[in-house]
């Protein structure tokens, strides 16, 4: 389980953010751009400090400023998918998802097998050599989340993962998530504008407007337009 | 085309070009770093520091030169103590390198600092978050993709340590056979009105110039596609 509570002065407010995530849940953080969304989700990560509050995830503390606890990104072990996606350009597909693996604690001679088995999961085998750039926009989203679970977080981060996406390739994805929410029961941290995309991945809603969240259970259609006005 | 060899002085050629090359070596250790730094973090001075960086850039070589005196000379702040202990910098060829390195370094360091802020912070992100530390990070992520910029700093650096004249006129002087540059060789043959040397040595910088712009800009072309 993940839970946080932390605090941070940004430009033009306060943000504070209190909730928790059961392994296996979707938790969907929206709200307007500039609501502090993506800084919530890169202080969980570690790339950002909050000047206050708890970061727990299992029984692992990984950010607490009373008991001076600020554990680097690289040891939070947690996942990370950008908006746009992050793959290193100068490596090939293979060796983007190898990337992980390698520092991974367990890391042992099998994480070759365990990187074909993921490229497999994942439905991307057939792109082991290709570099980005050669990749179409699903094609690469694919290539960034099994890069982010190769590396077997104990928490997945989704920054607006189908932003620039059509909508078929939407649905796949959604599919594809759904899967890895199944059969890996990690808590999961969907940011998103798409109420569509929150309908259908996520099992709880909080709404961030200016720093401040409140929780919903269910969004409904009136939500949005309340927020986008 | 018969060139009489044997009436010209090859020497500069030769010392022109281990000039640059440990010029440009030692600028790239200094500079890089110091690039990465000033990059990455913020802290009071950084102008300033950056300003005196920048300064034999802008500055007139021969400026620049007798700051170089001033520091190296016999009786300099740091030339003093060296001629203590039986040491002198000035009108040795390591005067020259002297020379060649501090023009050469605002080079090497603004193409650095470009380079580095090109590469995309969200790539040094995730590689974070996938388990590097800050050493891989650098050298498996930033580097590479900072590489077309960088050699471009290490090509322009050692363009201008090849040709720098006036500081090096100063602290080393134009002695044949042990600081006699390139430049200070092209300019004196024509002094003297040696137009023979003055040809074969503009030719050959010339060409060696033309070949090594090239040489970079077509395997830049071919390394960035992305």
């Amino acid at each position: 389980m993940l839970s946080i509570d932390l605090h941070k002065q940004l430009w033009h407010f306060n943000l504070q953010v209190s909730f928790t995530v059961d392994p296996g849940q979707v938790m969907v953080l929206w709200g307007p751009s500039g609501a502090g969304k993506t800084t919530v989700l890169e202080c969980i990560s570690g790339l950002r400090f909050p000047d206050q509050g708890q970061i727990k995830l299992q029984q692992r503390l990984l950010f607490s400023s009373s008991k001076n606890i600020n554990l680097p990104a690289r040891k939070r072990g947690i996942g990370y998918l950008f908006q746009n996606y992050a793959l290193f350009p100068h490596m090939t597909v293979g060796e983007n998802i190898g990337f992980g693996p390698r520092y991974h604690k367990n890391h042992d001679s099998g994480s070759q097998h365990w990187c074909t088995e993921m490229m497999q999961a994942f439905g991307i085998k057939h792109l082991i050599d290709r570099y980005p750039f050669q990749l179409s926009g699903g094609e690469k989203q694919r290539a960034a989340l099994a890069r982010a679970m190769a590396a077997k977080p104990e928490l997945l981060l989704l920054d607006e993962p189908f932003s620039s996406l059509d909508q078929p390739t939407k649905l796949d994805l959604r599919a594809l998530l759904k899967e890895v929410k199944k059969d890996w029961a990690i808590p999961i941290i969907l940011v998103t504008h798409d109420i569509e995309d929150a309908q259908a991945l996520g099992d709880h809603f909080i709404n961030i407007q200016e720093g401040k969240c409140s929780q919903c259970t269910n969004i409904r259609p009136d939500d949005v337009t309340s927020w986008r006005g | 085309m018969n060139i009489p060899w044997e009436l010209i002085d090859l020497f500069p050629i030769w010392l022109s070009v281990k000039v640059a090359f440990l010029s440009a070596g030692v600028v790239a250790l200094l500079a890089l770093p110091l690039a990465r730094i000033m990059e990455k973090y913020k802290f009071r001075g950084q102008d300033i520091l950056e300003a005196m960086v920048m300064l034999p850039l802008v500055l007139p070589p021969s400026v620049v030169g007798y700051a170089l005196l001033m520091l190296i000379g016999r009786n300099g702040l740091l030339g003093d103590f060296l001629h203590r202990i039986g040491l002198s910098l000035v009108f040795t060829w390591w005067a020259v390198v002297i020379a060649a390195s501090v023009v050469a370094f605002p080079l090497m360091y603004q193409s650095a600092r470009g380079a580095f802020a090109s590469v995309n912070p969200d790539y040094e992100k995730a590689a974070r978050t996938l388990g590097a530390g800050e050493l891989t990070v650098f050298f498996r992520v930033t580097l590479p993709l900072a590489w077309p910029g960088l050699l471009s700093g290490l090509v322009l650096s050692f363009a201008r340590a090849m040709g720098e004249f006036g500081a090096t006129l100063m602290v080393a002087g134009n002695i044949p056979g042990r600081t006699q540059t390139i430049p200070l060789a092209i300019y004196f043959a024509v002094e003297s009105g040696d137009k023979l040397t003055a040809n074969t040595l503009v030719a050959i910088i010339s060409i060696f110039c033309f070949l090594l712009i090239l040489w970079v800009n077509r395997w830049k072309n071919k390394y960035k596609q992305y």
